[in-house]
């Protein structure tokens, strides 16, 4: 596979009129397309640590705490032209679980488009573009050749993984007794949506379930250290590979509030894991989507 | 050009020499000539997913206004 160029050549190839290179809107597009993450969620990356592009976010729950509904949120505040609040930029949403649900993106879009015509739906979602993955292996074989697509979209500035952690039993199975054998994927991507992130200044929200259980012994695991500084109870056990550990820069904890059956209004925590900074927000999930209190 | 062999590259173990013989990649002309998007993903856009959607998918109403809304209701709590 043919490695582009990055921006800074771009630039050099623009002032001395190179035929063929990118040129004028093209090239702003390039440098400002990914610059305005900030303005994604204020609610939730407007401090001093908000993450810019080129930060890996790990949002982690149990099932139904309103993870998928975020992204959708995300989603649609990013693919929402400028003239109606959004970024105007793309989305590559890889989906490794086969539950994206496009009626409910588009249940999203329609409720804040000003006129939700279908021309200005599809215009949006022209903005979108969704991956499905089976295994660990194909995901990092579409990692490596998605990396044409960053280059050739130079709008593309959030990158959505729901979840990383689909496959991570049938990891465990597939690598026998050995754990980096188990891992050793699992790692691979990891290490290449860094690199991804980093050469292309890319946000990548990842999501991942709760499927281990906090421990009861108290003197275990940086898990518990983390819950002793914080006066919110989070059910967190790190579980995944030490190379995903390493790469997150922002971890954000999913809960449901009040009786699980009745209501629809759940928290979050926002842990920036540099400076240890703890944020909680609660939202509803409406028709419209999410929707902070 | 190489035979491949483990430690070619850090990411070429014996395992992995192994498992791209039994594909039939035995050189590095091999690896390097096979098409690595046949076994990658398709990316899919979302103007395509929602044509797709409006020509293989029906909304039906029971019947029942207040259960239509409830069906709607329990569909977004399970995101």
């Amino acid at each position: 596979m043919q490695r582009l160029s990055r921006p800074k050549a771009l630039t050099f190839a623009h002032v001395v009129g190179l035929p063929g290179v990118a040129q004028g809107p093209q090239l702003l597009a390039r440098l400002e397309g990914r610059s305005s993450l900030k303005e994604i969620e204020p609610h939730l990356f407007a401090d001093e640590d908000s993450p810019v592009h080129g930060e890996i976010l790990e949002f982690h729950g149990p099932e139904g705490t309103g993870k998928t509904e975020m992204l959708y949120h995300l989603t649609a505040r990013c693919i929402l032209p400028k003239s109606e609040g959004g970024l105007g930029g793309e989305v590559l949403f890889i989906d490794t679980d086969y539950h994206f649900d496009i009626l409910r993106l588009v249940t999203v879009l329609e409720h804040r488009l000003s006129e939700s015509s279908e021309e200005a739906i599809k215009h949006c979602l022209g903005r979108f573009f969704l991956v499905y993955c089976s295994s660990s292996t194909q995901l990092l074989l579409t990692l490596y050749s998605l990396e044409t697509m960053f280059c050739s979209h130079p709008s593309l500035c959030l990158l959505i993984l729901d979840s990383l952690s689909a496959f991570y039993w049938i990891d465990r199975v597939n690598g026998g007794e050995s754990v980096n054998l188990q891992e050793s994927t699992l790692k691979k991507c990891s290490q290449l949506l860094e690199k991804l992130v980093n050469e292309y200044r890319l946000a990548l929200f990842a999501t991942t379930q709760s499927i281990m259980q906090k421990t009861s012994n108290s003197a275990e695991g940086p898990s518990c250290a983390f819950n002793r500084q914080s006066d919110v109870d989070v059910d967190y056990r790190p579980y995944l590979c030490k190379a995903w550990q390493q790469v997150v820069k922002h971890r954000i904890f999913f809960s449901k509030q009040g009786d699980s059956k009745t209501s629809n209004q759940f928290s979050l925590v926002s842990r920036h894991l540099k400076s240890n900074n703890l944020k909680k927000h609660f939202f509803i999930i409406g028709e419209s989507g999410v929707e902070f209190c | 050009m190489g035979v491949l062999q483990a430690r070619l590259c850090p990411g070429l173990t014996q395992d992995m020499v192994q498992l791209l013989r039994s594909c039939g990649m035995k050189t590095v002309m091999d690896l390097v000539s096979a098409d690595l998007e046949e076994f990658s993903a398709f990316p899919f856009s979302g103007t395509d997913l929602y044509e797709e959607l409006k020509t293989s998918t029906a909304i039906l109403s029971t019947g029942i206004g207040s259960l239509d809304n409830c069906s709607m209701l329990v569909s977004i709590l399970e995101k």
